[in-house]
């Protein structure tokens, strides 16, 4: 199913054209990455696929889905403790008060904020803020989930934590997002999108089997995996670990491994 | 939506900007009924202009509440930007009910009134205080929620229309022409016209078409003011 359709669509703001003539379609289903330099144009083109921006000219369709947000800035001036804030949000969308806590502890504890739930949001680092913000839209379990910048700010620990998050994410479910970080283009995206002066210059599908690399080591301690840019880990009892790592990162977190005491047991191509 | 309005609430009780508009409005009926044995449709002409201009300030303040990421979030979440607005709206009227309680009350409860209050006194009141708080919201919104928001001078122009709409009875007796420009302008005459004089509520031909003019006035900047919105948000 076609979510967005745009044909020679283009968008003006005070007078600029921020987009020219763009014509694209996503389909459901498929993770999509804008990328493109600095006031290229790839928040304004995540806007007009989310339906915050309006085509000044040619066509737009889009399909009437459930579209969550994360803005690259989260607001500054919110007024409302963290927990309170996201159980707001949780309940423009959900009706049930004990499911929408639930999941907010969850979410709480796999972005590690939980110590800052009673924290007032304006009082909170950047990188807090930005977990709320993904964490608002994960609430709204989205058909289509839209992330502009959505690392920044973000430890490593947080970024390996939305990753796995998006990974995990249905099949069906649409991602797009914005990046510079590489390790979010490597490791979640099927298709990309390369914008300069507001056009799309490159469109391109690519083909993760040749990607991905698969890393089985036996560590010392769990707190050795901290800080290495893998895609996804997971472990495996005690004493190992599952590695899932882009290939050209590949070498560069096997030396990380053996510096740190670790053996690496396998080392296979994924997907 | 009652999540959104509840967000928005909280929002703006905590920002405290309600506390000057709030203010100014309580000294205005504290100063209003220091004396007693006042004229009943009068004072509520007064209570009901204060109501006016307290109105469009507070409307200001709360569609100003939320930066721009904030309120992408919110539409996200309301699904329409339509939505928004009628959110913002129904909280705007929300605040507006103690006002109103306290501008129609006040006076009864402190005997203030040198007559006696009837069903007829009681609805124009309620009538004259809601219209003009609609007219408020709608000069409120125009210049917080469209794209003559983004105008340098947007709440100068609020108050230039509050003051023209105000003064169109003189302005008119002055040179009949601007007879034809005024309609634009908020009705307030429509309504605090029929207030003067004694306190009884005549329903007559001229009390019914003003009201249907209101009325429609009303419905029709309600029908402008939601495409200038989703204009202004696209």
């Amino acid at each position: 199913m076609k979510i967005f359709v745009a044909n020679q669509a283009c968008k003006k703001i005070d007078g600029i054209m921020i987009l020219k003539e763009v014509s694209i379609t996503i389909s459901q289903g498929e993770k999509v990455a804008i990328t493109g330099s600095n006031g290229s144009g790839k928040s304004s083109l995540l806007k007009l696929i989310g339906g915050i921006f309006e085509e000044t000219a040619g066509q737009v369709k889009r399909s009437q889905i459930n579209i969550g947000y994360v803005p690259e800035h989260f607001p500054e001036n919110i007024r409302f403790k963290l927990q309170d804030y996201l159980m707001i949000m949780g309940k423009m969308t959900c009706k049930s008060e004990e499911g929408i806590l639930k999941r907010i502890e969850n979410y709480a504890e796999l972005f590690a904020i939980t110590d800052f739930l009673s924290t007032p949001l304006n009082h909170c680092s950047k990188g807090t803020k930005q977990k709320a913000g993904i964490i608002q839209a994960l609430l709204k379990k989205p058909d289509l989930l839209l992330l502009d910048e959505p690392l920044t700010g973000l430890d490593d620990k947080a970024k390996i934590a939305l990753l796995n998050q998006l990974i995990s994410l249905q099949k069906e479910k649409t991602v797009i997002f914005t990046a510079h970080d590489p390790l979010l283009v490597e490791g979640l995206a099927d298709r990309v999108l390369t914008v300069e002066g507001g056009r799309i210059v490159h469109d391109s599908t690519k083909n993760k089997k040749e990607k991905l690399r698969f890393i089985r080591a036996k560590i010392p301690a769990r707190e050795v995996i901290t800080g290495i840019p893998c895609i996804r880990h997971e472990f495996v009892g005690e004493g190992s670990v599952e590695i899932i790592v882009s290939t050209k990162e590949s070498d560069k977190i096997l030396v990380m491994l053996l510096e740190r005491g670790c053996s690496i047991l396998e080392l296979t191509e994924r997907r | 939506m009652s999540a959104f309005v509840c967000y928005q609430l909280i929002s703006f009780v905590r920002s405290l900007k309600f506390i000057p508009p709030v203010i100014i409005f309580l000294v205005w009926v504290f100063i209003l009924y220091a004396y007693k044995g006042v004229p009943i449709l009068s004072s509520y002409a007064v209570t009901s202009i204060a109501m006016y201009l307290i109105m469009t300030w507070i409307t200001m303040s709360i569609f100003t509440l939320d930066e721009e990421s904030e309120k992408h979030i919110l539409i996200s979440h309301l699904r329409r930007k339509a939505n928004y607005l009628f959110g913002k709206w129904i909280t705007i009227l929300i605040v507006m009910i103690p006002l109103l309680l306290f501008a129609i009350f006040f006076p009864i409860i402190t005997g203030s009134f040198k007559g006696f209050m009837s069903i007829k006194l009681y609805a124009f009141a309620i009538y004259s205080h809601l219209v003009l708080v609609m007219f408020g919201i709608l000069v409120g919104t125009l210049f917080s929620a469209t794209k003559l928001a983004t105008k340098k001078y947007a709440w100068l122009s609020a108050v230039f229309i509050i003051v023209v709409s105000l003064a169109s009875k003189s302005i008119i007796d002055s040179a009949m022409f601007f007879k034809w420009i005024l309609w634009i302008f908020p009705p307030v005459f429509k309504v605090i016209g029929n207030m003067e004089g004694e306190d009884q509520v005549l329903i007559n031909k001229t009390l019914i078409l003003d009201s249907t003019f209101v009325i429609v006035y009303l419905i029709v900047g309600v029908a402008m003011l939601v495409p200038l919105f989703i204009k202004k948000e696209s």
